[in-house]
């Protein structure tokens, strides 16, 4: 068990639903609850073998969403902090250890905000905002994990991921929440080849020097962040409308309910209503996903009751297929190279009858940049 | 005779001894910060005095002070005392410190050509205790090199000397970030040192340079030598300022011999190298069992 419940609203419920019961721990997120609900759902969700960390959320400390302004660690006066100064970082973790002393998780990741530059310096500020923290919170049973912020693009510039992990790995905690930052619009997938293939060797690095690894914000992607190593990967019932972008913070545009997604394991594709029933029709999902609860249900619901609506059965299978997904690639049941060509071939199959996709950008070719970052991403 | 502002160093040598009850002895040597002495008290007890020059003092002698105090191991010299002393109308800063007669590591090779497999086991194994302890410190010695590991006659301990390049990483850094490179030995410094990259130093860049002196005692080469360069060859050094790759016989030295853990200790990221000094010691003992 190895992957974690990113928290967003109102998906409370999930963590205590038994089909999902496979998830390893949950990243508790202040955005949207008070102190006295995340307590709540401490208290509510604590059991063995099940981790849960806080995650304080201040990528961006001068953007006041949801409840974060109401948390005591919040910062005052943004605008005129020298938010490049540890001193002013070191203020905030002591308010962070307060709060984790009176919640209480398992674990804590360190705060680190979004940066314009993502610069050497930067990396070692957060470096040694989690080393603060590290020292803070000392005596009260709690881990913390180092919040390594990379934006994708940059990590494709040569030795860009050594040097982010030699900066990382001077810090005393063993484990690195990692979060991949990008501007990729919602539902699509990374294409950029280097991008992946830096990230991966970012990965691979820090395991490699035996710091534990969690990959945030994960999706199907997960595959390329396994093979690369990861320990541990985390993802919520949101990602696949929204990523870890700077549009996440900003108010959802007016108009528009959320669509039902079907994630299917063999062209490793999110599918709309009408495209998973022109692919079942041509006999292509996978055993997995005939074999996911979640996704026996909305199959049933599409042939007894058409029309209505699977969003929150589609989540659960998302959720289901994701845990269910990173246990077979950990006991090498999946080798991903394989799976990823065998789900080039699925797209190649769905060409000649001209099946397509309801969304242009959905035409599986992110599936070559991918077995590309595969194949040359590691030694 | 080396001179400071016109006036002979010996000479004030000669005055530092006499204040301090001393015999003054001969000059053990001179570099680019301080000029050595020997000196002895009437108990025959022998002791380094080292004269900073008037240009390098205070910053830098007084993290190297406050480095070394900080530490108490067998491998690492001790400090006496420290001082100022005025001569001539100027005020010169001294350090008194454990005089290490065994001879450098230098020496050693001169005399020996290169040592064997055990004994470079049991030099690695005492430096990097020594090294532990300066990490635990948080201090980051950026000069070992041959010249700088003295033996104790005694026992034949490898002693760490001369900390005035210490990086105390809890303290600002007293290298402008300008330079293109960083202080240090620049055939046996770290990449980060040749680059100045301050926020890659760490404990790592002593274990890089403590690498390459183990693999130079042991091969008389680096391990970033190619085949043809001569033994000092600046491409060799440029070679691993780029972070190029190694001899292309490196691999094949090491695994004729014992010493694997030199393949990793001289890596050119940190982020390659032992995170450690724990795992550096646990990895160099495994050597040993083979």
């Amino acid at each position: 068990m190895t992957t974690y419940h990113q928290m967003g609203h109102g998906s409370v419920g999930l963590l205590s639903e038994d089909r999902l019961r496979g998830y390893r721990g949950a990243i508790l997120s202040p955005v949207n609850y008070s102190e006295a609900q995340i307590q709540d759902q401490i208290a509510a969700n604590r059991r063995s073998e099940f981790e849960l960390i806080f995650d304080p959320q201040l990528y961006y400390p001068g953007t006041n969403r949801g409840k974060l302004p109401d948390w005591s660690y919040f910062p005052a006066g943004v605008e005129t902090g020298d938010l490049s100064s540890l001193a002013w970082w070191t203020s905030l973790v002591g308010h962070l250890a307060s709060v984790t002393s009176r919640l209480h998780p398992d674990s804590i990741c360190s705060p680190a905000a979004v940066p314009r530059v993502y610069s050497p310096e930067y990396y070692d500020l957060n470096r040694r905002i989690a080393d603060s923290l590290v020292s803070a919170v000392e005596g009260e049973d709690v881990g913390v994990l180092q919040t390594v912020l990379a934006r994708l693009e940059t990590l494709s510039q040569p030795n860009v991921a050594a040097e982010v992990a030699s900066v990382a790995s001077r810090c005393t905690s063993d484990r690195v929440y990692l979060v991949l930052v990008s501007d990729i619009g919602p539902r699509r997938e990374f294409r950029g080849t280097e991008d992946l293939k830096g990230a991966m060797r970012l990965i691979n690095y820090l395991e490699a020097a035996d710091i534990r690894v969690l990959v945030a914000y994960t999706s199907s992607d997960v595959i390329l962040w396994k093979a690369a190593g990861a320990s541990e990967c985390a993802t919520g019932k949101f990602f696949n409308l929204r990523r870890f972008t700077s549009s996440r913070w900003e108010p959802p545009p007016e108009g528009g309910g959320q669509l039902s997604y079907w994630m299917e394991e063999s062209m490793m594709a999110f599918l709309r209503e009408s495209d998973l029933i022109r692919v079942r029709h041509a006999g292509l999902l996978a055993p997995a996903s005939l074999s996911n609860p979640y996704g026996t249900e909305i199959l049933n619901s599409l042939d007894n009751s058409p029309g209505e609506s699977w969003l929150a059965l589609g989540w659960r299978q998302y959720m289901y297929w994701l845990c269910d997904f990173e246990k077979r690639l950990d006991s090498g049941t999946i080798v991903p190279e394989d799976a990823l060509r065998n789900a080039e071939q699925v797209w190649d199959r769905l060409e000649a009858p001209n099946i397509l996709m309801e969304e242009r950008p959905n035409d599986g070719g992110w599936l070559r940049p991918w077995r590309r970052a595969l194949a040359e991403a590691l030694p | 005779m080396e001179l400071e502002n016109g006036v002979a160093i010996a000479d004030v040598a000669a005055s530092i001894c006499s204040a301090h009850r001393l015999v003054l002895g001969d000059c053990l040597g001179s570099g680019a910060f301080k000029t050595a002495y020997r000196a002895n008290d009437s108990s025959g007890v022998i002791y380094a005095l080292k004269i900073i020059r008037s240009n390098v003092a205070s910053p830098r002698t007084n993290r190297e002070v406050q480095a070394v105090r900080r530490c108490d191991h067998r491998c690492i010299a001790r400090l006496y005392e420290v001082g100022s002393h005025p001569y001539n109308g100027s005020l010169y800063e001294f350090i008194i410190e454990e005089y290490i007669d065994g001879g450098m590591l230098t020496s050693r090779l001169e005399s020996d050509g290169q040592l064997d497999d055990e004994e470079l086991l049991s030099l690695g194994s005492m430096l990097i205790d020594a090294l532990a302890h300066l990490a635990g410190r948080d201090l980051v010695h950026r000069d070992i090199k041959p010249d700088n590991i003295i033996y104790r006659a005694e026992t034949g301990e490898p002693v760490l000397v001369d900390f005035g390049l210490v990086r105390d990483l809890a303290a600002p850094s007293l290298t402008p970030s300008h330079l293109p490179r960083g202080p240090g030995t620049p055939y046996f410094a770290a990449p980060e040192q040749l680059n100045n990259q301050k926020h890659l130093i760490d404990w790592r860049t002593d274990q890089f340079s403590l690498g390459v002196v183990l693999y130079f005692a042991r091969f008389r080469s680096h391990p970033y030598h190619h085949t043809g360069e001569p033994i000092y060859a600046r491409e060799t050094v440029e070679r691993v300022a780029v972070r190029g790759s190694r001899g292309e016989t490196f691999n094949a030295v090491l695994e004729e011999s014992q010493l694997r853990c030199l393949d990793k200790m001289t890596r050119a990221w940190p982020i390659e190298r032992y995170r450690t000094p724990q795992r550096l010691a646990l990895a160099w003992e495994d050597q040993r069992i083979g």
